[in-house]
């Protein structure tokens, strides 16, 4: 195998000699010391240490070696990248390795040091810029929606269209199949306990409240971040790398109109869409698990769901959905805006929207909760 | 069989097909050690599609490939992992990575060949002194920071700085301006008098062939056209090569 990564495999091994010559010691280097001879570590361990301990002062002797760039670079890189003062060697030896030392002097620039307070410091400037930078996008976002109502501005419906289709149809079948099951276990848990006590209205009170007023809204905006908040930050930054954002400005295309209201619109849409449809599941596998685990019929409970839950609750989840769609959908722009031209930046901005996106909607849900408790709950 | 006889690369009746579109049929051509060959056609003729062949990137549709006078089976051939070592490629607009930086992205090739940091760094600032840059200013750049003609000489070191016995370079000067076209290439003149490496060039700039290539070979027509010396091929009798080098004689 080695033979087709070594083409100079027929060549002597490197190494270096301690040669007695007239009463002085010389050391001679001999050898190919080249990139493919000099790789295996076996190899060079022994070499460094005879290129170290080789006295700085004595005489070394090149002209028995044959060597490359790598090879030269391995000497230089021994004797820290200074070239020893009796150095014996043919002129093509001598230029290569002055060569690769003139390459190899001036100092290195420090890799610049950060100290935590710093660090701390600029976290936290960041996190200042992108909440200005969300505001910017808001009010972007709610001027121009104010021109599109008052008639001064065409909104992009096609666009709109393809973002609806991409958040919330596309959506469907996930939030579906986690609202089921949410609910199955929520209802199983409650049952085993209000059997006991055969309090069935107050498992429908608890159940319906839980799901229409928190878990319906939350989960369909922990999924909805998730799959779309991170899809949009990806797609603006890929575009703003490419170079895309500029073109459309340059062209007199508005960005905010036709990329960036389109995709907050779908998801205060969508959001609110997608809350029923998962109140709907969870509902449906609550019921259907209470029915199976207390023997009473399906039927019986869902009649007890409008005496028992009132509406209001559901109204409540319904507009805190379309209040985390808004969220979700200036979080993931904004960060989609903030994305530099390289590729650590597009997966680190893309994580730093989906968490932004959750936290502040399960943060806002908390203060929902609080100000609106003294709405509904009976 | 002396080594000197065993050609670089060598793709003999290779084919190239995506889905059911023949891109290009029955290519054969040698890339002698030492030589220069320039690869040129007119655009959407299969040229990067060639390429990304004949560095074993994909399963050729039919044919051989050989590297260094090695049989390559396909892209899983495992014999291609060292082979690779020997081959320096200088990228369409360079592929910098651009979450290193220009030293990093340079040191990148002896730092998987598990070589020691200070050794493989070393290498790196050879390298980019070879290829026309300042080691102390440009090491600690991103790529994003770099100009065109920067960032094409920090992918030309990143090729270089193994000592490939064949260099390969896609368009190297695609993009960038004349003055810092024709710097580029006296570099890479320079570079070539100094390594004596083999070098597989594709491109669109006649310039530029001009100034490189020993042997041209002509793709066009989903085949190769012809392959000879500049003066044979220019010279040969076909309106896309005609077309191809209208201007060629009057740019000298």
């Amino acid at each position: 195998m080695t033979d087709e990564a070594s083409p100079a495999n027929a060549l002597p091994p490197p190494r270096v000699r301690l040669l007695r010559d007239g009463g002085r010691d010389l050391l001679v280097v001999e050898g190919a010391w080249t990139l493919h001879t000099l790789a295996p570590k076996n190899v060079r361990r022994p070499l460094l240490r005879r290129l170290h301990t080789g006295a700085r002062n004595a005489p070394w002797r090149l002209s028995a070696a044959e060597f490359d760039a790598a090879g030269a670079c391995f000497l230089l890189t021994a004797w820290s990248g200074t070239l020893p003062p009796d150095l014996e060697g043919d002129e093509e030896q001598r230029a290569l390795l002055e060569h690769c030392r003139n390459a190899l002097q001036g100092e290195e620039a420090p890799a610049p040091r950060v100290s935590p307070l710093e660090a701390l410091g600029a976290s936290v400037l960041g996190s200042g810029r992108s909440l200005l930078h969300a505001l910017e996008v808001l009010g972007g976002f709610a001027l121009r929606t104010l021109a599109v109502l008052s008639g001064r501005r065409r909104p992009h419906l096609g666009a709109l269209s393809r973002e609806i289709t991409a958040t919330g149809v596309r959506a469907l079948f996930i939030v579906a199949l986690v609202s089921l099951l949410i609910g199955i276990v929520i209802s199983y848990l409650i049952a085993l306990e209000a059997r006991g006590y055969s309090a069935y209205g107050l498992l429908i009170f608890v159940l319906g409240v839980a799901i229409l007023r928190e878990l319906g809204p939350v989960l369909a905006a922990l999924l909805v971040a998730g799959r779309s908040g991170s899809a949009i930050t990806a797609e603006i930054g890929v575009m703003r790398i490419r170079g895309e954002l500029d073109a459309l400005r340059a062209m007199g295309l508005d960005e905010g109109g036709r990329l960036i209201d389109p995709k907050i619109v779908a998801l205060v849409v969508a959001l609110p869409l997608l809350t029923l449809w998962s109140d709907f599941f969870a509902l449906a596998g609550g019921l259907l698990t209470a029915s199976l685990t207390l023997n009473l019929p399906v039927g019986h409970l869902v009649d007890l769901i409008p005496q028992t839950v009132p509406s209001s609750d559901y109204w409540i989840g319904i507009g805190k959905a379309a209040v985390f769609g808004l969220v979700i959908g200036i979080v993931a722009t904004t960060f989609g805006l903030e994305i530099e031209a390289d590729s650590q930046s597009l997966g680190e901005k893309t994580t730093r929207s989906v968490v932004t996106a959750i936290t502040t909607v399960i943060l806002l849900d908390a203060l929902a909760a609080l100000a609106f408790r003294s709405i509904g709950l009976s | 069989m002396t080594t000197a006889a065993v050609p670089i690369l060598e793709a003999d009746g290779m084919s190239v097909r995506y889905g059911p579109q023949w891109i290009l049929r029955d290519v054969s051509f040698r890339v002698e050690a030492g030589e220069c060959l320039g690869l040129v056609g007119p655009s959407g003729t299969g040229k990067s599609a060639l390429l990304r062949h004949l560095l074993a990137l994909e399963q050729t549709a039919g044919g051989h490939l050989s590297l260094f006078g090695r049989r390559i089976d396909g892209p899983d051939d495992p014999v291609l992992h060292l082979l690779r070592r020997r081959i320096g490629i200088l990228f369409q607009g360079g592929a910098l990575f651009s979450a290193l930086d220009v030293l990093e992205n340079v040191a990148l090739p002896p730092r998987a060949m598990h070589l020691p940091t200070d050794w493989a760094n070393a290498m790196a600032r050879v390298a980019l002194s070879e290829a026309g840059l300042d080691p102390i200013v440009t090491g600690h750049k991103k790529p994003a920071e770099l100009s065109g003609g920067m960032a094409t000489r920090a992918a030309l070191a990143r090729a270089i700085v193994l000592g490939p016995e064949l260099l390969v370079l896609d368009e190297p000067t695609q993009g960038l301006d004349p003055p810092v076209a024709r710097a580029f290439v006296t570099a890479l003149r320079e570079l070539r008098h100094r390594s004596s490496s083999t070098v597989l060039l594709v491109t669109h700039d006649l310039e530029t062939l001009r100034a490189l290539a020993d042997r041209i070979a002509v793709l066009g027509e989903g085949k190769l056209l012809t392959i000879g010396t500049p003066d044979e091929v220019t010279r040969y009798d076909h309106p896309v090569v005609h077309d191809y080098f209208q201007g060629w004689r009057t740019l000298a």
